[in-house]
């Protein structure tokens, strides 16, 4: 039986692992700036972005805080949670069908 | 030709080489974008900084509160007693006049030469209806003797001997003021209120006891506000309203979808 502990594996936390992901997705949007005439992020575009890049980081950094008022509102343990959670569920939905029905053009309609 | 936004002209001087042709760079300040992608960018946010509002929130941020619940109210088993020291004799008069008005309890022996062998007076009983409305603590004042310790006696009819200890409330000198707080933990308060304990204050003396005393006391409830669910709540009860907002049937300037394509001449 193999002893996983007499192995050398490098334990990632998963905080510095989206920490990356984060740092590729800006490298990613700055290229994009340069690179093609149709799908330029402008200023709005890059702030708006920006901004919801760091409230990722900030969930991701407290994911467990976020897990535990999901869960809560979930199992219908806590009625604000329970709020919170079928908000989320709306907005997105609302978000990802205004999306669909207009091509991509606008989220809000 | 005239532009519709003036915009600042630099001279771009070029690094080495011609200086006979200057390059123009034109700053402008940034458009605000129109209302559909203002508002999609807004949604974006909202819908990224909720959950991270809501991440660093910690279901324990709470404020606890005292609200004051006045005098206890007596129960109707309390009797009064006193414990006498080892060295009393058999003959002597242990007598009491006990009386309770508005609050005060007032407590006298009938021969005041007894006082010294008084150790103790027990058997004050709280009705258990105040900690069934919350009451969690509990203040007592005393005055006409020095008081050595008082006891909260919570012991269940036929159980063992269990009781919660008053601290004395000390002035900024150290000194007692022979007032005494107890405050009764979760454990305690779900013991009593299970079985409907009246639980009794036992006061003790040392030399202090005069041969009266009077005690009067507040008692405090705590109250809970919970500030994490309600940011929590708050939040989504925003995210639901502007998913409202965002579809195109509800909304301040009417209806924003697609229209229906007419026929006719």
């Amino acid at each position: 039986m193999v002893d996983f502990n007499s192995i050398a594996v490098p334990q990632y936390d998963l905080t510095l692992v989206l920490a990356m992901c984060l740092v590729v997705g800006i490298v990613a949007l700055a290229i994009l700036m340069f690179v093609g005439s149709k799908r330029q992020i402008g200023f709005w575009g890059g702030f708006g972005l920006s901004a919801a890049a760091c409230g990722v980081a900030i969930a991701a950094q407290h994911y467990t805080g976020l897990l535990d008022w999901i869960v809560l509102g979930y199992t219908g343990a806590s009625t604000a949670a329970s709020l919170f959670v079928i908000g989320m569920v709306a907005m997105i939905a609302v978000m990802a069908w205004n999306a669909f029905r207009t091509s991509g053009k606008t989220l809000v309609r | 030709m005239k532009t519709s936004r003036p915009a600042r002209e630099l001279q771009a001087l070029p690094v080495g080489g011609d200086f006979t042709s200057i390059k123009k760079i034109k700053i402008r300040m940034p458009r605000i974008p129109e209302n559909a992608k203002l508002m999609s960018l807004m949604a974006l946010i909202l819908i990224c900084a909720a959950p991270a509002l809501v991440s660093v929130i910690d279901d324990k941020t709470t404020s606890e509160q005292m609200i004051s619940m006045g005098s206890f109210a007596e129960a109707d088993s309390s009797a009064p007693w006193v414990r006498k020291t080892v060295d009393a004799p058999a003959d002597a008069d242990m007598t009491f006049s006990y009386l309770t008005d508005n609050g005060s309890h007032v407590f006298t022996l009938n021969t005041v030469a007894s006082k010294s062998f008084v150790s103790a007076v027990e058997g004050i009983k709280i009705d258990n209806s105040e900690f069934d409305a919350g009451v969690s603590r509990i203040v007592l004042h005393f005055a006409g003797s020095d008081v050595a310790s008082v006891r909260l006696v919570t012991s269940i009819p036929g159980g063992a001997y269990s009781y919660i200890a008053f601290k004395e409330v000390l002035d900024a000198d150290g000194v007692g003021t022979n007032s005494f707080v107890c405050d009764i933990d979760s454990y305690n308060l779900t013991k009593i209120k299970a079985n409907d304990i009246s639980p009794a204050i036992a006061i003790s003396f040392t030399d202090g006891f005069s041969g009266m005393f009077e005690m009067t006391s507040e008692t405090f409830a705590s109250t809970m506000i919970p500030y994490g669910e309600i940011i929590v709540g708050a939040a989504g009860a925003l995210l639901l309203i502007c998913a409202i907002f965002a579809t195109p049937w509800f909304g301040m300037g009417g209806y924003t979808g697609s229209k229906p394509k007419r026929r006719g001449a």
